[in-house]
């Protein structure tokens, strides 16, 4: 049984250690070292692949204690002070009481508008990835580089879609690394991307009415370059539906960074 | 001669310093003003700026890219015809066109293009700002833009924004489908 005392000491060091426990679950940066891939929207009339150059992202998501000790050095993305113009109402909704609470502190942040995820990269030095960086290295299961055709891979990414989210709780980061030693991609949060909101199909861009509802038309994954991704159809109907001052449940980010040339 | 230095120092002070200050909402816009976020430019004059230089006046706000082969010509057309309202009714506004292009629209190249198209009114502005204001700008617009063709080209949102003399938005023209008159009716 454990004392009081101890109980106690046990609540004061998670409180005053909340930021070395962030600093535990800091992400690596991992390098991508690109290739070619079939995007689901976005290319090029006459393109069957897009090519993706060499990049640095976070191996995890960012958490809300990463969050919480970016938002301490920028007071304007306080929870309560953040700018009508960037942030909606709902902002970091899940932190109760302004702050983090110990338990979410390895949980993955979410809540929080593209201007403010835009800014935390840009504040760590880097910069949020584009969709196509993002989904290059989200098609890798734990063993290929791309499993986006692998039935069983996007089956199981689907059956997460369409798992409810029990009150609000994530599970902390850290899930299972992929081929590229990237995690929790898939299953634990939806991500922003920098060009989040420019999906066009290819051609003029006085048709994006019709790019649009090529999106959202059941039937829009039809037209889409590789029939067989519903899970990747789904998260570009997501982005599409998104605006940059959204704060939105289940909806994070991590960052990316440019290759620093030796 | 010291005096000018002193000049020179002031200015330097008082503009390049709060542009420094991104993202700080300076208290005097509404929360929700487009000008509460700091976001520096610089002119086809080379000459450095914010949009909020343009507070307390009304504001006809668009995107272009100068090697635009399909819809700018259409969005400078437009601006064209916003200004003949303009000038009908007695109305004044001013013009800022911001490149989508930052790789290649320097100040010089919106200069040459400027010149080139004959819009040397002096109510027109042309900026150009680094790839991730841009970015930002045009997302809090709700417009979005993408390169295509190797970054030959974009892809890219129509819309022209009217910004209020306290910079919140009070007018948008989307896709071309508002008639001019309906636009410039809110400019007082």
């Amino acid at each position: 049984m454990i004392s009081r005392k101890t109980t106690a000491l046990i609540f004061t060091l998670l409180f005053f250690c909340a930021s070395a426990f962030a600093a535990d679950v800091k992400p690596t940066k991992v390098l991508i070292t690109g290739g070619e891939f079939q995007p689901l929207y976005g290319l090029e009339k006459d393109a069957t692949v897009v090519r993706v150059g060499r990049f640095l992202i976070d191996s995890l998501p960012v958490t809300n204690g990463e969050y919480f000790a970016f938002v301490k050095t920028h007071p304007q993305w306080k929870k309560g002070k953040a700018l009508p113009l960037l942030s909606d109402e709902r902002y970091l909704e899940v932190w109760k009481k302004g702050v983090p609470d110990a338990q979410q502190l390895k949980q993955p942040v979410v809540f929080v508008p593209w201007f403010a995820a835009s800014e935390y990269c840009h504040a760590q030095g880097g910069r949020l990835p584009s969709t196509f960086e993002w989904e290059f290295v989200a098609a890798a299961d734990e063993t290929r580089a791309n499993a986006s055709r692998d039935p069983a891979f996007i089956e199981k990414i689907l059956e997460w879609y369409s798992r409810p989210n029990k009150d609000g709780h994530l599970p902390d980061v850290g899930g299972k690394p992929n081929y590229w030693g990237v995690s929790d991609l898939h299953g634990l949060v939806w991500e922003w991307t920098v060009d989040f909101n420019s999906v066009f199909q290819a051609g003029d861009s006085r048709r994006e009415g019709d790019a649009l509802k090529n999106l959202f038309c059941g039937t829009g994954a039809e037209g889409s370059a590789d029939r067989g991704n519903y899970a990747a159809f789904m998260r570009y109907a997501l982005r599409n539906s998104l605006k940059a001052r959204y704060s939105t449940a289940n909806l994070g980010f991590r960052c990316a960074y440019d290759e620093v040339k030796k | 001669m010291k005096r000018a230095l002193k000049l020179l120092l002031l200015a330097v002070i008082c503009f390049v310093v709060p542009l420094r200050a991104s993202a700080e909402a300076p208290k005097k816009f509404p929360g929700d003003s487009v000008y509460a976020v700091s976001l520096p430019w610089t002119d086809d004059a080379g000459k450095k700026g914010e949009l909020s230089q343009f507070a307390g006046k009304y504001v006809v706000l668009t995107f272009i890219y100068t090697h635009c082969q399909a819809s700018c010509p259409l969005t400078i057309g437009r601006l064209k015809s916003i200004q003949d309202e303009l000038d009908a009714k007695h109305k004044t506004a001013e013009i800022a066109v911001v490149s989508m292009d930052a790789d290649r629209d320097t100040p010089e190249v919106l200069a040459a293009f400027r010149k080139e198209q004959k819009l040397d009114r002096a109510n027109w502005h042309f900026f150009w700002g680094p790839d991730e204001n841009v970015r930002t700008l045009s997302s809090i617009l709700g417009g979005s833009y993408q390169k295509t063709k190797g970054g030959m080209e974009f892809m890219h949102s129509n819309m022209i924004h009217l910004l209020g003399p306290d910079g919140r938005i009070v007018e948008v023209m989307e896709g071309f489908n508002k008639p001019v008159p309906e636009f410039v009716a809110p400019i007082k």
